[in-house]
């Protein structure tokens, strides 16, 4: 109810100030926002028989409109305020509405030099210490499963790998005529979870994350980047007498050089983290205690060359991150196994109603899935999706190089991408063994209008991620995974912005893996062994109309399914009509 | 103790820093320094502007007699139409710098019933939200449209919201009646033209889903349609399929012939598991020809309806209309049409009676959208499934005095249910108000709110082995509206006299009778009076009664004594005009007066207070009197 009075205040205000007619023509306030009209029909396919308790076929939709109210009382401010107006697809006349805050903030420049936001943030640091790392398999997605891309990332605030949080943020910067070009400071202070009651007597601790930077521009070849983020729960906010702490510091050091074709970087990245719990307010007057303490180390040096035409750069690194480096803002994965999490789509499945496993179009279909919140322990992962870096950059425990590449052609006929990494664990886990990790992804485009002249576009792409996992050992701790995802797709403009569009992506993976098992602290329990051998595949059409700028339609019918070898599992078969209209207003 | 150390450099390093920059000037880098944060400054893009209402509604109701199940509360106090109308409308519409629309309206009540939390309504929406996109191309001018609630309308068979001859009494008022300049333009306006905006739904379908329009297409070719749900289309279960899609390609062949072939469907799952389906459709071609001063306008359609358990097959349904110019002494509009029971559609132009399955019986929704469907008497140009007729409309005009009337007679295809349903046109909103959106209620379960208006059932003892009625049931209608205009006092003044005069027997018979052939007789007169007091201030009387008769073939009283059908008569002696009958003998008066005040431009005050009645002497509880009055402020912005 307060929500509603909140928002009705701000309906009011905004009417209020805006003076009836024509708002925008009051330049204290102006709109923008996002809108969105989502449709899906799923259905279980003709040939699937085994599954005669769930429904043939499902269907939902909704429309929703982001409304971005910016009230800029003086130049150098700006109230932010987003509501969510949104109404499922057959409520009539008020029902089946739904209308939320989104979205709060304030931001500014005091006397032109120190910039400040206040209330919902959207920060990053760097790939150790902030940093909301991409889902897996989506690193050459296509124009097919970009509304849904699209949906997933919006519904869960990913905007720029960035995390959102809540809090005050503040940075400036210094310029300097000798010794030092600038000098750039950051700081904010966030709370990514408060405290909350959780039994009628106890409450946890409000969770808090601060962090600072310092950039520092020596000249136009070096600059120096020094990062410090910490994680941790103030005791005194609950009664839990158990709180974390998750310091990471960081220091980067670059270097520049470029001449009228090249430009060359290398980076040494390097750092430190801890963390440990406190045990404080103790029984019978017992001094307060840590346990759990770990310190890790990371490093990285990178080199990269970029051609400025644009046609080709690449980079080489080297990198090597301790096995008990933590870092809650860079580790906490989007995806998170262990939370519970069933899909929204058909969650049940054959006639035994056993949980449908997660598939990977669940993965590209299902925002529901995905994660907002920080964790300060290592979360769960599914290793036939992405075991060489279930964390990014920084996943723990991983020694090795990689090479990253990209291709051009001057006239854009064919495009094409390399990522591949070679790493190692430093310590095995519970065996003196340890695994060895190859990724392989590659993509190529070639569009095909450009080689034959043509006004519209016509373009086939081809991509496959491999992930190889292997450790040797005997027969009971030796693993080997292959996972391997193949796409294809085609893009072919019939009418001005209008495409067919065919995708078709399958997903194999085979072999074994030890699932880990962690307790509160994150110490390893207990180790399962799975065995896989299993086949996810989507096959899609759809056409596309991309209206303008921001604003598309997209129609698209998926086949979409799963088969097991030597499983627990049965094999399952469904199909989807979509329907998005999608706008940004 | 890394940590330590770590702070100790900071600490450090940010003295010396600190000692640097005050000698080194402190500003804003142009080149974008490092912020940890995202960079939000951005160029406004959309305008949005608001219009909406304000509309308080305060009604009193004083019930002096009531059901026997009434809980023992006479009066009630209210504030607020609890016809899910909004006392606070508050439209948002935007538009981009790309041309894309965009609308939502807030909906605000509140029932003004003491601080607490739980009188406190939620903010919601009205209609939901729209989005609409123009995009122009070489062939035509193409309007995609997605989201909440949008009126639509195609064509009278597929979609088409009822709109029969508008001879209606003014005393009562909607949300949608839209204010005039002054008061009294409204009952001018009504004496002039017969016809009054009733907003934009007036004629059209609620409908959700995707809608696109395609215009100016190439050899006068326009298209449209939706794909998604009416408010019939509601589902069992959230996730069940109920849709209904249609489009219209419509052609301008020359000034005055035009040809649209319309296409609608409708289906949905009838179980959890989507194994059964009832599905409808229709294919239409609708032809709208002038020669000289007569317009023809038919549509043709076929249609083909199936269940589980009903496969009806295919019927055929056709909509004539022949109208004369308006410039002629007498301009007439005759109707003809047939529509089979076979021919199923709950989104048309007409009503369906046929198959009552079609109409969601969801609780708490369901109940707000079944229309009669028991061989319903229904006015002029209001057609209805498995029945044929033809109607002839006429306007006269004699001095001060305007004349329309019509006369219909309608014949059932095949025999149907054994019931027979009348809407109410006395009474009909106060009656709907004590139980909004009821079904089968009052004391004999036979009274049906709908929106703003109750119908009520009749059931009929002639049957046949199946339980249907054992004949075809025949239906006469005539109505007849007389209005008047003159100046008292120095003030002008509106009378308009509404005559509706519906019958069912089981003959055909040209001109309706009472009797005892005659299943059912409703007979109704409504009468307004208005006078404009000042610029902006009107005062309106009004009075109207209904009787109903049932014979011998319909219900039967629960009073063992049988009541006289007039007491009028009965007093004048004259008995040939009366008789004495056990069965349906009902009669609705309302006797009222109200005011229409203009305070100020868009804000203006409505009285109204009524005294009214429903009473049948031989079904002893059917017994209802009592007192309404309703003040509106409505303000519009």
């Amino acid at each position: 109810m307060k929500r509603n009075l909140r928002l009705l205040f701000i309906v009011f205000v905004a009417l209020g100030i805006v003076n009836s007619s024509i708002a925008q023509t009051y330049e204290k306030i102006w709109f923008d926002g996002f809108a969105r009209s989502y449709f899906a029909r799923d259905a279980i396919d003709k040939n699937v028989k085994d599954d005669t308790l769930s429904p043939k076929n499902a269907s939902n939709g909704y429309n929703l409109l982001d409304l971005n109210t910016h009230v800029n009382p003086i130049d150098d401010i700006e109230i932010f305020a987003q509501i969510r107006i949104k109404n499922s697809f057959g409520g009539f006349f008020g029902s089946g509405t739904e209308i939320d805050s989104r979205q709060l903030r304030v931001n500014g420049t005091i006397n032109n030099k120190v910039r400040f936001s206040v209330g919902d943030l959207f920060l990053k640091q760097s790939r150790f210490t902030l940093f909301n790392y991409d889902e897996e398999l989506s690193e050459f997605e296509n124009d097919m499963f970009k509304p849904y891309r699209d949906i997933i990332h919006y519904e869960n605030f990913y905007t720029e790998n960035r995390w959102r949080l809540q809090g005050i943020q503040t940075n400036f910067s210094f310029g300097f005529d000798r010794y030092i070009k600038n000098l750039a400071f950051d700081f904010f202070v966030t709370r990514p979870r408060g405290s909350r009651q959780i039994s009628i007597d106890n409450y946890s601790s409000d969770l808090l994350l601060s962090g600072g930077s310092m950039v520092a521009e020596l000249n136009n070849h070096f600059t120096l980047k020094n990062d410090y983020i910490n994680l941790f729960e103030v005791p005194s906010s609950g009664n839990q007498n158990v709180s974390v702490r998750n310091p990471v510091y960081q220091m980067t050091l670059s270097h520049y050089s470029e001449n009228n074709e090249h430009y060359i970087e290398q980076k040494l990245e390097a750092g430190f983290s801890k963390r440990h719990w406190l045990h404080s307010e103790l029984e019978n007057g017992n001094v307060d205690s840590i346990s759990n303490k770990t310190h890790g180390l990371f490093l990285e040096l990178e080199n990269s060359y970029f051609k400025k035409d644009s046609t080709f750069d690449f980079s080489i690194g080297y990198r090597y991150v301790d096995p008990d480096f933590r870092s809650a803002g860079a580790q906490t994965r989007r995806l998170d196994y262990g939370a519970g999490n069933i899909n929204s789509n058909y969650p049940l499945y054959t006639n035994m109603q056993m949980v449908r496993p997660t598939s990977i179009f669940d993965l590209i279909a299902d925002d529901r899935l995905y994660n907002q919140d920080l964790s300060s322990n290592l979360m769960t992962f599914n290793p036939i999706y992405s075991n060489v870096f279930p964390f990014g950059d920084a996943t723990p425990n991983r020694n090795g190089i990689y090479f990253i590449g990209r291709y051009a052609h001057k006239s854009k006929i064919i495009l094409g991408k390399l990522n591949t990494g070679f790493f190692s664990e430093l310590i095995g886990q519970g065996t003196p063994d340890k695994r060895r990790f190859t990724l392989i992804r590659a993509s190529l485009k070639l569009n095909i209008h450009h080689f034959l002249k043509l006004n519209k576009e016509l373009s086939f792409s081809l991509a496959s991620e491999n992930e190889f996992t292997k450790r040797s050992g005997n027969s009971v701790s030796s693993i080997d995974l292959k996972s391997n995802q193949i796409r294809l797709s085609i893009n072919a403009e019939f009418a001005k912005r209008f495409f067919i569009q065919a995708n078709y992506r399958q997903f194999d993976v085979k072999g074994n893996e030890f699932l880990t098992e962690r307790n509160n602290f994150g110490e390893i329990t207990y180790f399962s062994l799975s065995d896989y051998n299993q086949k996810d595949n989507i096959l899609s059409i759809g056409i596309l109309n991309k209206i303008r700028k921001n604003i598309y339609a997209n129609i698209q019918y998926n086949w979409w399914g799963m088969e097991f070898t030597g499983q627990p599992f049965s094999d399952y078969k469904y199909n989807r009509l979509l329907f998005i209209l999608s706008l940004k207003l | 103790m890394l940590s330590g150390q770590f702070l100790k450099f900071w600490i450090k390093f940010l003295l010396i820093f600190l000692c640097i920059s005050s000698s080194a000037q402190v500003k804003t880098t142009k080149s974008s320094p490092f912020r940890s944060n995202i960079l939000t400054y951005r160029k406004p893009n959309s305008s949005v502007s608001f219009s909406g209402f304000y509309r308080f509604l305060g009604f009193v109701r004083n019930q002096v007699e009531t059901f026997p199940n009434n809980s023992g509360k006479t009066t009630v106090i209210s504030s607020g139409d609890n016809y899910r109308e909004p006392m606070f409308l508050l439209k948002l519409n935007g538009r981009t710098r790309e041309n894309v629309t965009f609308g939502a309206d807030f909906m605000i009540n509140s029932l003004y019933k003491g601080p607490s939390e739980d009188y406190i309504s939620p903010l919601t929406l009205n209609l939901g939200l729209n989005l609409t996109t123009t995009f122009l191309t070489e062939h035509g001018i193409f309007k995609l449209k997605s989201g909440g609630i949008s009126w639509y309308r195609q064509s009278r068979l597929t979609v088409w919201g009822n709109r029969s001859f508008n001879r209606i009494s003014l005393f009562e008022r909607r949300p949608q009646t839209p204010l005039n300049q002054f008061p009294f333009n409204r009952y001018s306006k009504y004496y002039n033209s017969g016809l009054l905006d009733q907003g934009i739904r007036y004629g059209s379908r609620a409908f959700q889903g995707l809608f696109i329009q395609g215009t100016k297409l190439p050899l006068n070719f326009s298209v449209k349609g939706v794909i998604g749900k009416s408010n019939f289309n509601r589902s069992f279960l959230e996730s069940s399929d109920n849709f209904t899609g249609c489009f219209q390609l419509k052609n301008i062949l020359n000034q005055s012939t035009k040809i649209s072939y319309n296409y609608l469907s409708s289906w949905a799952d009838t179980d959890s598991l989507s194994y059964d389906r009832r599905n409808y459709f229709i294919h239409s071609l609708d032809i709208d020809k002038k020669i000289n001063k007569l317009q023809f306008q038919m549509e043709l359609g076929i249609g083909n309806y199936t269940d589980p358990e009903k496969k009806l097959g295919f019927g055929e349904a056709i909509v004539l209309n022949v109208k004369t110019a308006k410039t002629y002494k007498v301009p007439l509009d005759i109707q003809l049409y047939r529509i089979s029971p076979q021919f199923v559609n709950v989104t048309g132009n007409f009503l369906n009676t046929t198959v009552l399955e079609v109409f969601p019986n969801v609780a708490g929704v369901g109940t707000t959208v079944r229309t009669p469907y028991q061989s319903p008497m229904v006015g002029l140009g209001f057609p209805v499934n498995n029945r044929q007729g033809a109607s002839i409309n006429a306007d006269l005009e004699v001095g001060k005095f305007r004349f329309n009337a019509g006369i219909g007679v309608f014949a059932e295809i095949d025999t149907s249910y054994a019931s027979l349903s009348y809407i109410h046109n006395v009474n009909s909103q106060t009656l709907s108000r004590i139980f909004l959106f009821g079904q089968n209620w009052g004391p004999y379960n036979s009274l049906n709110s709908t929106y703003r208006r109750v119908f009520e059932n009749v059931n009929i003892s002639d049957t046949s082995k199946t339980g249907l009625a054992n004949f075809k049931k025949f239906f006469n209608t005539i109505e007849f509206e007389a209005k008047y205009k003159n100046q008292a006092f120095g003030k002008n003044y509106y009378i308009f006299s509404l005559t509706r005069l519906n019958t069912c027997q089981k003959n055909l018979v040209l001109i309706p009778k009472f009797g005892e052939r005659t299943l059912i007789s409703q007979l109704s007169q409504e009468i307004d009076f208005s006078i404009g007091m000042s610029k902006k201030a009107v005062f309106i009387l009004s009075y109207g009664i209904q009787k109903v008769l049932g014979n011998s073939s319909t219900d039967i009283g629960d009073n063992p004594e049988a009541s006289v059908q007039s007491k009028f008569f009965e007093n004048l002696g004259l008995e040939s005009l009366y008789k004495y009958t056990n069965y349906r003998n009902q009669t609705n008066t309302l006797l009222g007066f109200g005011i229409d005040y203009k305070i100020n431009d868009n804000v203006y005050l409505f009285l109204r207070s009524t005294k009214y009645r429903y009473f049948d002497p031989n079904f002893i509880e059917n017994h209802l009197k009592g007192f309404e009055t309703m003040l509106e402020l409505k303000i519009n912005f």
